[in-house]
């Protein structure tokens, strides 16, 4: 296991203990306003200092954790509990059902990402489950077509021929033989959307599309700091590294498993 | 009469590409009965392989066939694909050359062993437990539930073919389809595997067509031999016909070519020219260039299939030859 790798999963169990653990390690109640000591700067009270509302900023961004790190979870859920079989249904079957599907996949893929979840959010109203779904409408077709391209690959070994000759039909080949065949392409694929997909949700949260004050989140965080960025620029800082931090562990974590992944493929 | 196990009748193979049809299988008729085995012997690309994906309906991308492929009456080639899954399930198994890639390499051998007794059989996980340590025994393999944990990896080549015949047994076939199966494995394990199927076909009474380029082996195992060439069967021999009187000039030079212990030291025959496959065949008799007693008229005539002396040879020149050499 190469040190990145190490890094990067060592940074996401920390995260995630952060996050289960939040009541416990948060010092103050996230949405505690005190007005008298807005923008504050770290203090050894505040080691991250107070925002605009007087709110501690370690306690939000510790509380934060826990939706900046779910959102990208169902993200990569809905992407995968869709993409793999339509990715899988689309590279077995080939012929008129690949074509319909992955001629739909490069209908949401000629949308810029950002735009469609925009869209999305303006229809149904902001809210974190909205732009959980907005993003994930995005991560189904990528994830299908990587795991299409799989697919293609299993479906043509000879022991898929031997199934058929068996009697066994597509489904059960596809469900119980070529998708587990794929199972380390799926996981490697998941670690970096994880990472993608955590940007794509703040980025949305920042704009205002998502979680709705007061309840904490990473990137409505960076907005409200953004905002009064001239009156306490260091406030900027917490939310923007947690963000960083993340994206970049589940890359180092997700170039590794695909590393795993296709040298797994080769043999 | 009784009928057949297996009938092919008049059946072509080709391969669309690009609005062409590559012609692989020629009009090819055989039968197999009950308990036969018959060797089909050929060299690379004659279409042997082709002749086993075209009776179980396996063929590549763009594959399409034309005849009759009689199973017990019930024509596989115009079958509905559930009639054909069931057919497939149930009465023909189908061993492949490499046992390497023929498992699925995640799942275990007993889950390779009972998936179809449970999916199609509906045995419970126990009961196709028991069956499969049964069939590994039959097979040869005594340490049944130590193998039935573990993986693929982690057998030898030829065990592992042992349990793909083991596999291809598991829904009491009627017919066994063996396409080269000794051919990845070594001289010893050829010989354990090929003596396992001479069991088979005497204790099962199981119909067996069994692929390879070795005349020698398939002499040592099948009850007929049918050669082929450039995509059709030239030639149909009992197994001792094939030696003691070949009749097609091909088979004949084949047979030939054989390396034997009494000419050591001596150069070994060879058939000049390269083979060929069906789409690349010159006109007339396929064979005609190779061939040593060729005449014009090979060059313009097909020859059709012509039984002589209880065999059956697809040659214009056939009775000139045995009269010249006498045999």
């Amino acid at each position: 296991m190469p040190k990145t790798a190490i890094f990067g999963v060592a940074v996401i169990v920390g995260f995630v203990i952060v996050a289960a653990l939040a009541p416990l390690i948060a010092p103050y109640d996230p949405s505690a306003i005190d007005l008298s000591s807005a923008f504050a700067g770290p203090s050894a009270a505040h080691p991250l200092g107070q925002d605009g509302a007087g709110r501690d900023i370690l306690s939000r961004l510790v509380f934060g954790a826990r939706l900046s790190l779910l959102g990208p979870l169902l993200v990569v859920l809905l992407a995968t509990l869709v993409g793999v079989p339509l990715g899988i249904a689309a590279g077995y079957a080939g012929g008129w059902l690949d074509g319909l599907l992955s001629r739909s996949f490069d209908v949401v893929f000629a949308f810029p990402a950002l735009l469609l979840a925009a869209v999305i959010v303006a229809t149904f109203g902001p809210g974190f489950g909205t732009i959980v779904i907005a993003v994930a409408v995005i991560y189904v077709p990528l994830m299908a077509r990587v795991v299409r391209a799989g697919a293609i690959v299993e479906s043509h070994k000879p022991y898929v021929d031997a199934l058929k000759v068996q009697g066994f039909g597509a489904l059960r080949i596809c469900a119980a033989h070529i998708g587990p065949n794929l199972t380390t392409l799926i996981v490697g694929q998941t670690a970096l959307y994880f990472g993608y997909a955590l940007l794509d949700l703040a980025g949305l949260s920042f704009l205002g599309f998502g979680v709705q004050p007061p309840t904490p989140d990473w990137g409505s965080m960076l907005w409200y700091a953004n905002q009064q960025v001239y009156v306490a620029p260091s406030a900027v800082v917490p939310p923007a590294a947690a963000i960083v931090l993340s994206v970049v562990a589940f890359n180092l974590a997700g170039d590794w498993l695909s590393d795993l992944a296709s040298r797994s493929g080769r043999r | 009469m009784t009928q057949a196990l297996l009938a092919l009748k008049a059946v072509s193979t080709w391969i669309e590409v690009d609005g062409g049809a590559k012609p692989i299988l020629i009009d090819v008729s055989f039968e197999i009965g009950r308990g036969e085995i018959v060797g089909l012997v050929g060299e690379s690309g004659s279409g042997k392989s082709m002749t086993a994906r075209t009776i179980v309906r396996s063929l590549p991308e763009g594959g399409r066939s034309s005849g009759a492929i009689l199973l017990d009456g019930e024509d596989l080639a115009s079958m509905s694909v559930p009639a054909l899954r069931q057919v497939r399930a149930r009465k023909v198994g189908v061993i492949f050359q490499d046992p390497r890639s023929a498992v699925d390499p995640l799942w275990k051998i007993e889950d390779h062993l009972t998936e179809g007794m449970r999916v199609h059989a509906g045995r419970s996980r126990d009961e196709a437990r028991v069956e499969a340590i049964g069939l590994l025994e039959q097979v040869g393999i005594h340490d049944g539930p130590r193998r039935l944990s573990q993986y693929p990896v982690q057998l030898s080549g030829g065990l592992l073919q042992r349990v793909v015949i083991a596999g291809a047994l598991a829904g009491n076939p009627e017919l066994i389809i063996a396409d080269e199966p000794t051919t990845s494995l070594d001289v010893t394990t050829q010989a354990e595997i090929v003596a396992i199927f001479s069991a088979l076909r005497r204790d099962r009474g199981i119909g067996m067509l069994f692929i390879t380029h070795d005349l020698a082996l398939a002499a040592s195992l099948c009850d007929r031999i049918l050669v082929m060439y450039a995509g059709r069967i030239v030639d149909a021999q009992s197994r001792d016909g094939i030696f003691s009187r070949p009749g097609h000039p091909y088979t004949r030079a084949l047979v030939g070519a054989r390396p034997s212990a009494g000419t050591r030291g001596e150069r070994l025959a060879v058939i000049p020219g390269v083979p060929t496959s069906a789409s690349d065949a010159p006109g007339g008799c396929a064979f005609h260039p190779r061939c040593a007693f060729a005449a014009e008229m090979c060059k313009s005539q097909i020859p059709a299939l012509m039984p002589i002396d209880g065999g059956a040879s697809a040659c214009l020149r056939i009775v000139d030859i045995r009269e010249t050499l006498r045999v």
